[in-house]
């Protein structure tokens, strides 16, 4: 049974589409990451006030939309765990969380520098920056529970519960600037978007949007990538304990 | 297949390595040269909070936008090598496995051809 299942994440029917939409993906996230960074580069005019480090806003912007992506995907994911135990489910809450950590700390550390380069600080107890700095520790407690948590499907479900009590942060993330007065800038986009006028230009727009596209597809193919990664491990794992 | 994959897998390190090479300086260029954006509505912008008064010039913000630009593509760069080396680890794995299980076959084989006779 074990080995049909390294089988099947190897050779089996759906390699052939898995392997075809992970080309896929890399070459749409080459070709847009060229497009994007000429964008921000050589395209987007210089934004008056805070000069060229606003840049960093189209690397910052995406990474923070990508961070909350992949709590919500971990809960989902560990929601569906919970009511089918089915071990598919378990993988991608354990890949979106590892993403999570990824690009949670990439938040972190490009809002510090841009902090840094802007406002001459490098970190404040607001609501936004500690609500984040929350979820990173969130992800990161997902993964230590995994790792010390007995292995199957214990230890999945014990993450699973850790995974939904940390998507309570998301939303309030999202609305910290909205609820408490905070250093952060406030939402520029999206439905509750509290000063639309706010990019200005166009451009800015534009590309910000082309750049949010960017790294999502970028997320898109590691998530793949990371995901079959993922179920051959847990396929070897049940080899070696059937073995053993 | 065992070729297209690591050829993928040191495919992504080396072109977000070389991107990263070859679109540091670029981007660095063309933000100093990329036009300026003099709306009304961006001395208002929440995009700066509290900015403190410094020079607007781009030169003293360079180094903080490459810093950002490094640590996102240094980032990727090791988290993505973090992944081919445990896809490497586990094809040897599998190498393991395949050859013990060919080895406990061998044993077996001897017992299932006296049980035919």
């Amino acid at each position: 049974m074990a080995k049909a299942s390294v089988i099947d994440v190897e050779t089996g029917p759906r390699a052939g589409r898995v392997s075809l939409t992970r080309d896929g993906l890399f070459a749409a996230s080459a070709a847009l990451m060229g497009l994007t960074l000429y964008m921000v580069f050589f395209w987007v005019p210089t934004e008056l006030n805070l000069g060229v480090s606003q840049r960093i806003f189209y690397f910052h912007v995406p990474l923070g939309w990508l961070g909350m992506l992949s709590i919500m995907l971990v809960a989902f994911a560990s929601i569906m765990y919970l009511i089918t135990r089915k071990e598919k489910w378990d993988s991608l809450a354990y890949t979106t969380a590892e993403l999570g950590v990824v690009f949670s700390s990439l938040i972190l550390v490009t809002g510090v520098i841009w902090a840094r380069g802007d406002l001459g600080w490098w970190w404040t107890w607001d609501a936004k920056l500690t609500t984040t700095l929350i979820l990173w520790f969130v992800y990161v407690g997902y993964l230590m529970v995994r790792a010390y948590a007995p292995k199957g499907s214990q230890g999945a479900r014990f993450g699973a519960v850790v995974a939904l009590f940390g998507a309570i942060d998301a939303p309030i993330i999202y609305m910290a600037t909205v609820w408490w007065r905070t250093a952060h800038p406030e939402l520029n986009t999206g439905p509750l978007a509290q000063d639309v006028d706010a990019l200005g230009s166009g451009r800015i727009y534009v590309t910000l949007m082309v750049a949010v596209i960017t790294f999502t597809v970028l997320y898109a193919y590691i998530l793949v990538e990371r995901y079959s990664l993922r179920r051959s491990e847990a396929a070897l794992d049940e080899i070696h304990q059937s073995v053993a | 297949m065992r070729f297209t994959r690591a050829l993928r897998s040191a495919l992504l390190p080396a072109a977000l390595l070389v991107a990263m090479a070859a679109t540091a300086p670029a981007g660095v260029v063309g933000a100093q040269t990329s036009p300026d954006y003099a709306d009304q509505n961006a001395a208002e912008s929440p995009l700066a909070p509290q900015p403190q008064a410094q020079d607007r010039d781009g030169e003293s913000e360079l180094p903080w936008l490459f810093a950002v630009f490094f640590v996102t593509w240094a980032a990727f760069f090791a988290y993505v090598f973090m992944m081919s080396r445990r896809q490497r680890d586990m094809q040897r794995e599998i190498e393991t496995l395949k050859r013990a299980l060919a080895e406990t076959d061998g044993q077996r084989q001897p017992v299932s051809e006296r049980e035919s006779r």
